[in-house]
């Protein structure tokens, strides 16, 4: 098993409130799948992709990724594995305002152990005669491609996607969906999604429905569908 | 206004930002009171002692004495008192020159004790006291007398104590001291000079018209006057005027930068932060908030820092001024008889920073607002322009962490230029605090020509065969054509003086058999090798022309040597005679000759006591630019922090180390901090050049050009980086400080 969360809880306290966003939750996902979780606001979706990635701690349960027992690692180890195993999208692509396209992607490049050449998987993206552009003159689908190449020069093994299609016009989103099936089948990439569309379930393997921080449903994606034939 | 409740809050949120602002305008207003106060205070106690004490007009000296003094002030509407001086030495270093009591001109001003009382009572200047334990009460011998010290005074044709006029600066071993005119008639004749002070009383003439009227009417008595000194050209008097220019404009240029740099670091604060809250500000005007109301609440948020800093900086600045008055007062021999607060200039103090701080703020909020509320609620538009350097400059071959680290500052032009200016201003003030103690060491120890050690002047003409070890030298006084203040001396010296040592710009040997000027005279007379220049006897005002055969690079004074034979035959003197003498060993001079001998060793040693007090005050001034470097660089890299805030979470996401972030984000200033630093120091030579320049236009002061030791630039860039690096360190935390979710909570394209 590739990923292997078991009995996951996070509370947050505020004051004397203390909200309990993921309530004893476990999930397995295979190498190379994409698995799509899908749930409303408030769900604990981000939540549960944040202690994934390495970004956050759960209070308990386990989190092994990659044979690596990630509930265990001291902040100096959590760094080290964000920056050897994961890439990251995000919804509204963070991308440094002030650095070219190229450039953008050289932040990753610049710390990774075995990254992939800048040219080709801007080419892979669709955006290398964009290189020298800056953010600002690039629209939402064509940031958050780059986006996309950023997380991906580093030849992460697993890629965290928060929202990728989530400030996108359809067309833009079919086109980030296609290159995330790309990169999951030209580089054997594990994919993790979060969504509010349940569309977007047509291309994963797996599929888990959070509510109220806990899976209520998950499921097998026996026919799993190419990204540019979804419809919504 | 609700709105202005958030005031103390947004304060609060960046407070080390603020707290930097605020240290600078105190800075400004505290500098601002402080040197303004301490001009005023010295100007308006040397014009009060010159009026109170009745300074000369001019003084001078004749080949016999005038008889009839009350006849000549009768045809002549003007005061004159005859007054006697006699120099002695009290020990081998020790030198005093008595002064006798007048009653009529450069009155004896009592600072200490009781005025002369009796016979065999003498008053003394303070420092020379002072640096000679020399105590009210105690007797002292000179000429074989006893005197008792009864107090301790000054006098206005001495508020600057140098034993000669080629001097520069007072020393602690020569002192003077006053005694009445009967004790000063019992001194040996040898010893004594008569001197004539003279004041004018007419007020409607001016002063050259006076002085050239009564020159006249003294040489119609068939007196020719030998020596002829206005106030104006004396530097025992003039120097204090040149003092208080001096001290006016270091006190409006040094606070001015100060107060330009608070100025634009607060606009480019005010401005980011209207950027940030953009979205707020949208919000509220589509809420139905007048632009005025918006524009009111921002300049009351810089009002509520300035005021409040204006007046405290305004009011720490009053306190040194006694201080610095009697620590100026150590150089000046003027009577402290008050220390007084200005109101008026004291309220400028306060209401200059305030009035342009806030007059510039408002255009900055102004611009800013004057946006729609649609655009302001859309939030950072500007901050992600990209402008035209980050346009035009291409990187693409650059080092990823080097190219990040120019992406930075091409970010905001306005932000590095701030940086720039900020690190000039404190290398200029810092430079210019290294210049105090090198310019001495120039002065004293790289600059000097003389290979002797004693300097003697006699009263008569001499022609006495000198012994091995001494030269004869014969030397007066000279003027260009057009320019009364610099004046000059031609000195005739031996051919070939091992003595006097010149050398030229190339630092090549130039024998003394030609008519040699030293760099300053060159630059009074804009003249150059083969020129011939017309020159003005100060004494007759007979006019002569020379020709230049050669330039000495150095500042030592203003001199013209030739050799001595042609400068007797040149200028009509007796053949063989000299006036003057330079020497390695004590000569013996017979008794009834009247001379006076300076020895360079004593003076030099004076200088150095002097201007160990100078360090304190370098030390003080080194401080300060260290902490505005320091301020300047702190709020520069809070601010690039603060823009990056979301690149740093970002990076940390991606799994970037904390060093490894501090080292693209806290060091991408390097380049800059050094460009200020290399900007600032052609700007020190500069301003100081300024400074000089006006010291020699104003009294003729010989002052050497501008330069800075390779050393002390070494140990300023080491200052400016301990600034740096001190600032990063401070801004480490905050980079540690952001967390990963700023970037995970921002919902902002």
């Amino acid at each position: 098993m590739y990923i292997t969360v078991n009995e996951l809880v996070k509370k947050y306290k505020t004051g004397i409130v203390t909200t309990n966003v993921l309530k004893g939750l476990s999930f397995k996902m295979e190498k190379g799948e994409i698995g799509v979780i899908l749930g409303p606001s408030g769900s604990g979706k981000s939540t549960l992709m944040n202690i994934v990635g390495g970004i956050d701690r759960g209070n308990s349960g386990n989190v092994v990724v990659d044979k690596i027992e990630v509930h265990k690692l001291n902040d100096k180890q959590l760094t080290n594995y964000r920056r050897e195993k994961i890439g990251f999208v995000f919804q509204f692509y963070n991308l440094v305002p002030n650095l070219t396209v190229g450039e953008n992607i050289e932040v990753v490049e610049n710390i990774s152990k075995s990254p992939l050449i800048i040219d080709e998987v801007l080419e892979a993206v669709e955006m290398l005669d964009k290189k020298f552009r800056f953010p600002r003159e690039l629209s939402g689908g064509e940031q958050q491609r780059v986006s996309l190449a950023r997380a991906v020069v580093k030849n992460p093994k697993l890629l965290l996607c928060d929202e990728p299609t989530g400030a996108l016009d359809y067309t833009s989103s079919l086109k980030i969906l296609q290159l995330l099936q790309l990169v999951n089948e030209k580089y054997g990439t594990t994919v993790l999604m979060i969504t509010h569309n349940e569309a977007i379930t047509a291309m994963a393997n797996k599929v888990f429905k959070l509510r109220s921080g806990e899976i209520t449903e998950e499921f097998i994606n026996e026919k799993v569908e190419r990204a540019e034939s979804i419809v919504w | 206004m609700v709105l202005n409740k958030r005031i103390k809050r947004v304060l609060f949120e960046n407070k080390a930002q603020y707290i930097g602002i605020a240290v600078l305008i105190i800075i400004s207003s505290f500098l601002f009171t402080y040197m303004g106060q301490f001009a005023g205070n010295f100007k308006r106690l040397a014009y009060n002692f010159t009026e109170n004490y009745i300074i000369e007009d001019a003084s001078f000296e004749t080949d016999r004495k005038i008889e009839n003094l009350e006849k000549l002030e009768a045809t002549s509407d003007a005061l004159i008192e005859e007054y006697k001086t006699a120099d002695y030495k009290l020990s081998d270093e020790l030198t005093i020159r008595l002064l006798s009591n007048n009653k009529k001109i450069n009155l004896t001003a009592v600072t200490e004790g009781e005025g002369l009382q009796q016979a065999g009572d003498i008053l003394l200047n303070p420092v020379f006291a002072k640096s000679n334990n020399l105590d009210i009460g105690e007797k002292i011998s000179i000429f074989d007398e006893t005197f008792v010290i009864r107090g301790l005074f000054a006098i206005p044709n001495y508020m600057y104590i140098l034993e000669s006029d080629v001097d520069l600066m007072p020393s602690p071993t020569f002192g003077i001291g006053v005694i009445s005119k009967s004790d000063m008639d019992k001194l040996p004749d040898g010893n004594v000079h008569y001197h004539y002070a003279v004041k004018f009383n007419s007020t409607n003439k001016g002063l050259r018209e006076q002085t050239v009227e009564y020159r006249k009417i003294i040489e119609n008595e068939g007196i020719s006057i030998t020596q002829w000194t206005n106030a104006d050209d004396n530097k025992r008097i003039n120097i204090v005027e040149a003092e208080v220019e001096i001290i006016k404009t270091v006190a409006n240029g040094v606070p001015t930068g100060v107060l330009i740099l608070t100025i634009i670091i607060i606009c480019g604060i005010i401005s980011r932060l209207i950027n940030n809250e953009s979205t707020i500000v949208g919000t509220l005007y589509a809420l139905g908030y007048k632009k005025g109301e918006i524009y009111f609440h921002y300049l009351l948020l810089i009002f509520f820092i300035v005021f409040p800093c204006s007046i405290i900086g305004s009011l720490l600045g009053t306190l040194p001024v006694e201080y610095i008055v009697r620590f100026i007062l150590e150089a000046f021999n003027i009577p402290l008889t008050s220390i007084v607060i200005e109101p008026k200039r004291l309220a400028y103090s306060i209401l200059i920073p305030v009035l342009f701080i806030t007059f510039s703020s408002s255009l900055v909020i102004h611009k800013k607002l004057k946006r729609s509320p649609v655009d302001l609620m859309r939030g950072k538009i500007e901050n992600i322009d990209v402008n035209f350097l980050e346009r035009a400059i291409k990187l693409d071959k650059l080092k990823f962490s080097l190219k990040f680290k120019i992406r930075e500052q091409l970010r905001s032009i306005s932000r590095v230029a701030f940086l720039l200016f900020g690190i000039a201003v404190a290398t200029v003030l810092m430079q210019w605090g290294f210049s105090l103690k090198t310019s001495t060491n120039f002065l004293f120890e790289e600059n000097t020509i003389y290979n002797f050690k004693y300097e003697y002047k006699f009263n008569q003409l001499q022609k006495d065969t000198l012994p091995n070890g001494a030269e004869p030298f014969a030397a007066s006084l000279f003027l260009p054509e057009d320019n009364e203040k610099k004046d000059f001396y031609i000195t005739g010296i031996p051919e070939n003086s091992n003595l006097i040592s010149l050398e030229d710009e190339s630092g090549a040997k130039i024998n003394t058999n030609q008519v040699v000027v030293t760099k300053p005279v060159s630059r009074v007379l804009n003249a150059k090798v083969g020129d011939s220049i017309k020159i003005v006897r100060k004494l007759d005002g007979e006019i002569f022309k020379l020709k230049i055969d050669a330039i000495a690079e150095t500042y030592a004074g203003r001199f013209i040597f030739m050799p001595l034979h042609v400068y007797n035959e040149y200028f009509g003197m007796p053949t063989g005679s000299y006036n003057g003498a330079f020497s390695n060993i004590l000569l013996d001079i017979p008794d009834g000759k009247s001379f006076s001998m300076t020895s360079l060793e004593d003076k030099k040693a004076g200088a150095e006591e002097l201007f160990a007090q100078v360090e304190s005050m370098v030390g003080m001034v080194v401080f300060l630019a260290f902490i505005i470097g320091l301020i300047v660089i702190y709020l520069v890299t809070s601010m690039i922090v603060g823009e990056n805030t979301h690149t740093i979470s970002l990076m940390k996401i991606f799994g970037y180390h904390k060093k490894e972030i501090n080292s693209l984000i806290l060091n991408s200033s390097t380049l800059v901090v050094i460009l200020g630093y290399v900007i600032g120091l052609p700007l020190t030579t500069s301003a100081i050049g300024v400074l000089t320049q006006s010291l020699e236009d104003s009294i003729g002061m010989v002052v050497p050009p501008a330069s800075i030791s390779l050393q002390l630039v070494l140990i300023g860039f080491v200052v400016v980086m301990l600034a740096f690096e001190l600032s990063k360190q401070l801004c480490r935390k905050k980079v540690n400080a952001i967390s990963m979710n700023e970037i995970l909570k921002s919902g902002v394209e």
